[in-house]
């Protein structure tokens, strides 16, 4: 059973859309959580340029979480949407590993990246996990294209 | 669905051709090739990222590495990037750092 078997996505739509992505801590799934983000965003009307962002957001979160992961480790990923101010929506990406090991703060050229690419991004460690997220707001182009006054 | 699939990397004729998705994973395939220049002579590194479709600060930070060269700095030409590379050397303060040059 190759690793990507052992891979899993589950969703929940309710007030709030969140998906979730189980994968081992590696950085080979960087690609399929970008593919998870991107799905998310655009099912709720995200522009190219929204895409760009979050997608290098999603990325660097994953990198930092991965970095606090052992050999065999695994990473869950949830991309949850909510709803933002004037028909925006907010999208809030959280990568998780359980793993003692504090990573330590993001590197210079990953938080000028998660500064430029989003509204709020941090670093939450306990005894038992580290999770590295974002938030961005994500305005719907399609909400704005069918908007008839 | 791995990076892997989507990424190649060649070197010919002094110039580093990326193409696919250049991040965390295939970001040490670079650091490779780049090693594979320098170790052959070459005094400046010349990547082509015409093919590059998505980079993130993994792979800037492999870009950045080729400019040490002892206590000197070796240029690198960053060849044809896409206007998401532009954006990622810029939001970075790091487009005066390379020589970035289009082909088109």
């Amino acid at each position: 059973m190759s690793d990507m078997d052992t891979s899993s996505v589950s969703a929940r739509i309710g007030e709030s859309d969140i998906v979730r992505l189980d994968v081992p801590a590696s950085t080979e799934h960087l690609r399929l959580v970008r593919l998870l983000v991107s799905s998310v965003a655009t099912a709720h009307g995200a522009d190219l340029e929204d895409l760009e962002d979050l997608r290098l957001a999603a990325g660097e979160v994953c990198a930092h979480a991965i970095s606090a992961a052992g050999a065999h480790d695994r990473m869950s990923v949830s991309a949850a949407v909510s709803p933002g101010v004037d028909d925006a929506a907010l999208l809030t990406v959280r990568a998780s590993v359980d793993s003692a090991i504090d990573p330590g703060s993001l590197d210079e050229l990953s938080s000028m990246v998660l500064e430029a690419a989003t509204d709020r991004h941090g670093v939450d460690v306990d005894a038992v996990s580290v999770s590295a997220w974002f938030s961005r707001t994500v305005r719907s182009v399609r909400s704005t294209e069918l908007r008839v006054d | 669905m791995s990076t892997d699939e989507v990424f190649a990397i060649e070197v010919a004729d002094g110039v580093i051709s990326v193409s696919g998705d250049l991040d965390a994973h295939t970001a040490p395939r670079l650091d490779e090739a780049i090693a594979e220049l320098i170790g052959s002579g070459a005094e400046r590194i010349v990547v082509d990222m015409a093919g590059v479709e998505f980079v993130d600060s993994s792979g800037l930070r492999s870009l950045i590495r080729a400019r040490a060269n002892g206590s000197d700095e070796r240029e690198v030409v960053v060849q044809d990037p896409s206007d998401s590379t532009i954006r990622l050397l810029d939001v970075t303060g790091m487009t005066e750092q390379f020589t970035v040059v289009s082909s088109t």
